[in-house]
């Protein structure tokens, strides 16, 4: 599903990343994680568009995306939710829905300007895709409120419904259980198993471990910008080197 | 339909009549060219508002916009005998193409070197018809252009000179504006344009091209301040490089984010109240930009949002408070 070939990226000279490859299979919840500082944002950034890696490539269902911008990359179908709870303020939750979703629809910025009948179609297929997801995340009930006016946990899982509108075949998740509560991060966990069932990768990054032993298949693990080890949950939680990466050697 | 809708509804059919019928209890031509001035700003606001109440990109080309479509017009009227309609279309598309080009480079800047680019392109602006006189006459202007004519069939042309004709050829411009404004805000392309506006990076993630989103923004604001310049200059008769004076933006800046940014009606009632009520009070133009600049401090600190703002918060204080019966 996903690729990562010997990426590395440079800021200033200091190696954020050296070499790091790893691959994400189809059907998988892969871990990533590594302390504060080993990297692991800069991957996503690397690999969704936001950052230009200095080398390596990345390949996405068969495909380079090493190098694209990060629309062309949401558009082909990797999708990314943020480690801060990312919506937007002004917007109600279901336009919040409807902007996340309408560039997946295959239909041009221009095609709504004038109302037509396959705008309005295209619209209500938003509405309803909006209303699924906001039943599913459990937060029914505020598609009319100002996402800004939220509280964390529903921003949150709004931001996860917005990167789930177009459906995508994988998704990239920054911390999506950090600063959330108990219950929050079990119905998190149960939504995340779900969709799973249904067919879509993830890749987490997650300092929650016991949510990473929980979720994941398989983990990998940075540490200053390299790949120290993978493999299964356990098995890396055993990982002399990984304990020292965290607990300091 | 909703109730909320149907009290729009309801609201807009009223300001439409009001505004076809108010010609007859305006008597004196003087408050009747306030009117007109009030209808060219509206689509002038609307350019602005486009940019910085949607886009959230605080340009300061609109004047320069303004004033090329007035120029193209007149110039196309004087030089080569156009109708209006013809120039019309032109200085839109003089806008259009104009804002094209400086949208490209300068909308890859970060958004306080784009606010320094679009002031710098008005002044430039302001240089060229100041210093090209070969073709604008510079400072002494472009005196003489011709009023507005619609060709009529069978009837021949109709020629508009009087202020209540013009008052009517500018509420179909302003009503064809506003609608096409409507229609672009709730369109696919103004749900990605508010959506770059609030969060630029998020707006990428989910598949929005934000630059080409700004840029279609910017273009468009063009296109709008091309159109009112154009009707500008046939409604004057005469116009000079003072257009592209700091002025206008200021008084452009005090109507749109007075009346509320990011909003329709707000920054329509902001046009309104800020051509109507100085004219009234006859403030010296001097004095009149000084206390603009007082006015604008105080109302961002007090009411942010504008009166649209302002009356969206009142409106929900309202809906919170419990009834007391």
């Amino acid at each position: 599903m996903l690729e990562v070939r010997g990426i590395t990226k440079r800021f200033l000279g200091v190696p954020a990343l050296r070499d790091v490859s790893l691959a994400v299979h189809p059907g998988q919840i892969v871990g990533l994680i590594g302390p504060n500082g080993s990297g692991k944002t800069t991957l996503f950034d690397c690999v969704t568009g936001y950052l230009a890696a200095d080398g390596g490539a990345v390949i996405f269902r068969g495909q380079e995306i090493t190098g694209l911008s990060p629309h062309a990359i949401a558009r082909r179908g990797l999708s990314r939710i943020f480690q801060q709870a990312r919506t937007f303020p002004a917007l109600t939750a279901r336009e919040n829905l409807r902007a996340a979703g309408q560039q997946h629809q295959g239909a041009t910025l221009a095609a709504g300007l004038v109302p037509s009948p396959r705008s309005r179609r295209l619209d209500r297929a938003l509405d309803d895709r909006a209303e699924e997801l906001l039943a599913t995340l459990e937060i029914p009930g505020v598609a009319a409120t100002p996402a800004g006016t939220l509280s964390y946990g529903q921003q949150k899982l709004l931001g996860i419904a917005m990167a789930l509108m177009p459906r995508p075949p994988m998704v990239l998740l920054d911390e999506p259980v950090a600063g959330v509560n108990p219950t929050l991060i079990e119905s998190i966990k149960k939504v995340l198993r779900a969709l799973n069932a249904g067919g879509t990768t993830f890749l987490v990054i997650e300092h929650n471990l016991e949510v990473v032993m929980d979720l994941c298949h398989n983990v990998f693990v940075l540490d200053s910008g390299e790949l120290i080890a993978q493999g299964s949950p356990a098995a890396v939680q055993a990982d002399e080197r990984v304990l020292a990466a965290y607990f300091g050697r | 339909m909703s109730a909320a809708a149907q009290g729009q509804r309801a609201w807009l059919v009223a300001a439409v009549v009001a505004a076809l019928i108010l010609p007859l209890f305006v008597r004196s031509n003087y408050l009747l060219h306030i009117l007109v001035m009030t209808e060219i700003y509206v689509v002038l606001a609307l350019s602005l508002n486009l940019v910085l109440g949607y886009a959230g990109l605080l340009s300061l080309a609109p004047p320069a916009f303004f004033g090329i479509g007035a120029y193209t017009s007149a110039l196309l009227a004087l030089r080569l005998g156009w109708p209006f309609w013809a120039g019309l279309a032109a200085a839109g598309g003089a806008g259009l193409l104009f804002a094209a080009a400086i949208g490209v480079p300068s909308l890859r800047l970060s958004r306080h070197s784009f606010v320094i680019v679009t002031l710098s392109f008005t002044l430039l602006a302001q240089l060229a018809a100041t210093n090209w006189t070969d073709l604008t006459r510079g400072a002494m202007g472009l005196p003489g252009i011709p009023p507005a004519a619609i060709g009529l069939p069978g009837l021949g042309r109709l020629v508009l000179t009087g202020k209540t004709a013009w008052y009517y050829l500018m509420l179909a411009v302003v009503l064809a504006a506003l609608g096409a404004f409507a229609a672009l805000v709730r369109s696919r392309l103004g749900r990605a344009i508010v959506a770059v506006r609030e969060d630029e990076v998020l707006a990428r993630a989910v598949g929005i091209d934000a630059a080409r989103v700004k840029f279609l923004a910017f273009a468009l604001s063009g296109l709008l301040g091309g159109v009112a310049g154009s009707c500008y200059a046939h409604y004057i008769s005469f116009i000079d490089p003072s257009l592209f004076d700091f002025y206008y933006t200021e008084n452009l800046l005090i109507m749109v984010i007075l009346g509320g940014a990011g909003t329709v009606w707000g920054v329509v009632a902001g046009a309104a109240i800020f051509n109507v009520v100085p004219e009234l009070l006859r403030i010296h133009p001097e004095l009149r930009a000084f206390l603009y600049g007082i006015v604008l401090l105080a109302a961002i600190s007090a009411a942010p949002g504008g009166l649209a703002g302002w009356v969206r918060a009142r409106r929900a204080a309202r809906a919170a408070e419990p009834s007391r019966a």
